[in-house]
């Protein structure tokens, strides 16, 4: 291996006992995630092999973790460790040895030594209440190390729904006033990675991305990265077949659910989520919630945890102070129209009815009218 | 001469509706039925099927009928409105409702007062009556609403020209702090006016062709508005008439 004045990606990861042939697999499997063609893997390779290594610092705000835990459980060993040296974190509260003073130095210091070239992960967001004082960290708000940290990034990272879309801590009444990361950062590109937990793999291919092109990948309007999130979990979905065919979990553990059938009556969320689920999976391609039989919660999608039940795909809507489901509504509103049109359908017939008795009433005695004058007439 | 200023006699009939009109009318309106039921269909799907997916495309059928189906209305819609400054005065009411004018305004609350049964009788109109005009306004707005909440749903699912188009609607959807879910959710509270809508619809076109003093359903069928000559001889008119004979003879 050559001496070169810096580390690259793959230094650190032959230094970690990553195989060249595990290094390569990765590559590959990055290109078509990435949606790249086949002979662009090895561009990959050759980035990672020759430029300097992406730093990565990884803060946490309001979350609970998840994110970090996921991140750090991939079952196979091999896996973990391309991920997690992939993206070479400089920095991360959980996964750090350091504590106290030590690591608010390491946090500058990361900082300092890497200025305008790293990227900067966030997990959680920043609670703007009160002064930002529900989450403190090293005696300030959170919010001073999330400017402090982003001041200085190449990027910022979303890291998971908290910081992407707010979150569990944002959903109503949202007493914190938790507030997602694109909407205090505006200096600089953030690119959304949602998910509750978010992929792993989207990390270290961003990560790839990045320092093979140069540049930060392409997003969606939502500032999503379009190559994981471009796509329906449906329109993914290894069940799909059986929505096609009208074939339904009808309830849980019935013969369907046995069978592996579409979980759409169950409350499947996938037909409105943007997620890489169903093609990335989880735990090292093992399986993902659909696929273990469970349906999608949409925990990758804006306000997941306000849209009514999981269990159910039709949302809850204030109706007069209290919260109904649109079916009842619709119900509602069609059963007191077909009363209304029923009376007023009932009074029109009487009303019609009285109005023809007076006509004919009317025109029996024009007629004895006109035949009296007639007869007045013949008289004279 | 306006079309709607026309005072025809009894028994005699103005031509209101022209083709394109009529013919729209009755697509839309087949259209819709087989969105409810359909769309119904979707939200609630039936009993679930056994068997191998290969073969059997059922849910499917139902969603691309429902697609197709949404398809036609957007275009025909759309051909409706560009009708509008092509056909005549009648094929405009239903995009503007001209509620500054006072007549338009006086005759709106006489319809209320007829469907109230306070007035004893209809005003005659050749297009539609102030009251239906705007309802089928406001439906006419409920429809190009779904088409473009249809669209946002259908288009998520799509990087085509036209799907890129309507990708706007969902980011609507997340811009106003939802997602994809809130569009479907939006489509379908517009089906519950579309549904209202509906079921008033047929109910006032039947008790007009039956208590008003002009045609209805055959004027969607043949274009045709005739006066009735039997309904227009009121009592009160009978009465006056022999009222009026009685003076003479006097």
């Amino acid at each position: 291996m050559a001496k070169r004045a810096f580390e690259t990606h793959y230094d650190r990861l032959r230094n970690n006992g990553v195989s060249r042939r595990d290094f390569l697999k990765f590559c590959s499997m990055t290109a078509a995630w990435l949606g790249l063609a086949p002979a662009l893997a090895t561009n990959i390779a050759h980035a990672l092999e020759t430029k300097p290594r992406l730093p990565v610092i990884w803060i946490e705000g309001l979350s609970c973790t998840c994110c970090t835990e996921s991140f750090i459980r991939s079952s196979h060993p091999l896996a973990k460790d391309i991920i997690l040296n992939m993206i070479s974190l400089d920095y991360n509260d959980t996964l750090m040895a350091a504590a106290g003073f030590q690591a608010q130095d390491a946090f500058e210091n990361a900082v300092l030594a890497n200025a305008g070239n790293y990227i900067l992960a966030v997990e959680g967001n920043a609670p703007f209440g009160n002064d930002g004082m529900y989450c403190i960290d090293g005696g300030r708000p959170w919010l001073r190390r999330l400017e402090a940290g982003a001041k200085h990034a190449k990027a910022v990272v979303a890291w998971g729904t908290c910081a992407s879309w707010g979150c569990i801590q944002a959903a109503r009444p949202n007493p914190t006033d938790a507030t997602p990361i694109a909407h205090i950062i505006h200096d600089k590109p953030v690119i959304k990675i949602p998910g509750c937990p978010p992929i792993p793999e989207v990390m270290s291919a961003l990560v790839s991305y990045v320092v093979t092109f140069d540049r930060l990948p392409n997003v969606d309007a939502q500032g999503r990265f379009a190559a994981f999130y471009g796509q329906h979990v449906h329109d993914q979905c290894v069940r799909r077949a059986h929505f096609d065919a009208g074939e339904f979990v009808e309830e849980w553990d019935d013969d369907g659910a046995k069978k592996g059938y579409c979980l759409y009556k169950m409350g499947c969320k996938g037909p409105t989520t943007y997620n890489a689920c169903p093609n990335t999976r989880w735990n090292d391609g093992v399986s993902y919630p659909i696929e273990s039989g469970h349906p999608c919660l949409g925990c990758s999608e804006q306000d997941f945890f306000d849209q009514g039940s999981f269990y159910s795909r039709i949302k809850d809507i204030p109706t007069l102070g209290t919260m109904a489901t649109a079916e009842a509504v619709a119900a509602g509103v069609a059963g007191t129209v077909a009363v209304g049109v029923a009376i007023h359908a009932a009074t029109s017939c009487a009303f019609h009815l009285h109005e023809k008795k007076l006509k004919e009433q009317a025109v029996e005695e024009a007629k004895i009218e006109a035949g009296v004058q007639e007869e007045n007439r013949k008289d004279k | 001469m306006n079309i709607l200023d026309i005072k025809p006699k009894p028994g005699q009939g103005v031509y209101v509706y022209e083709f394109p009109v009529r013919a729209w009318h009755w697509t839309i309106a087949a259209c819709i039925f087989t969105l409810f039921v359909s769309g119904f269909c979707i939200a609630h799907p039936p009993q679930s099927l056994t068997g191998d997916p290969t073969r059997i495309f059922h849910f499917g059928h139902i969603i691309m009928t429902h697609y197709i189906a949404g398809m036609i209305l957007a275009i025909a819609m759309l051909c409706r409105l560009v009708w509008a400054f092509f056909g005549n005065a009648v094929s405009r009411q239903i995009f503007i409702v001209p509620f500054w004018r006072k007549s338009w305004r006086d005759g709106f609350v006489g319809d209320i007062k007829w469907y109230l049964f306070i007035n004893k009788k209809p005003d005659i109109n050749m297009g539609h009556n102030p009251l239906a005009q705007a309802a089928m306004f406001l439906a006419v707005l409920c429809m190009f609403y779904m088409c473009f909440t249809g669209l946002g749903v259908y288009s998520a699912k799509g990087y085509s020209a036209l799907s890129r188009s309507f990708h706007f609607m969902e980011n609507l959807a997340y811009n106003l702090g939802g997602n994809g879910i809130d569009l479907v959710l939006w489509h379908r509270m517009g089906m519950i006016f579309l549904v209202a809508f509906v079921m008033i619809h047929v109910y006032m076109v039947i008790r007009e062709e039956i208590m008003g003093r002009t045609t209805m359903i055959s004027t969607m069928t043949n274009g045709v508005r005739m006066v009735k000559a039997t309904l227009m001889q009121d009592w009160r008119d009978v009465r006056a008439e022999a009222e009026g004979r009685e003076g003479q003879a006097k």
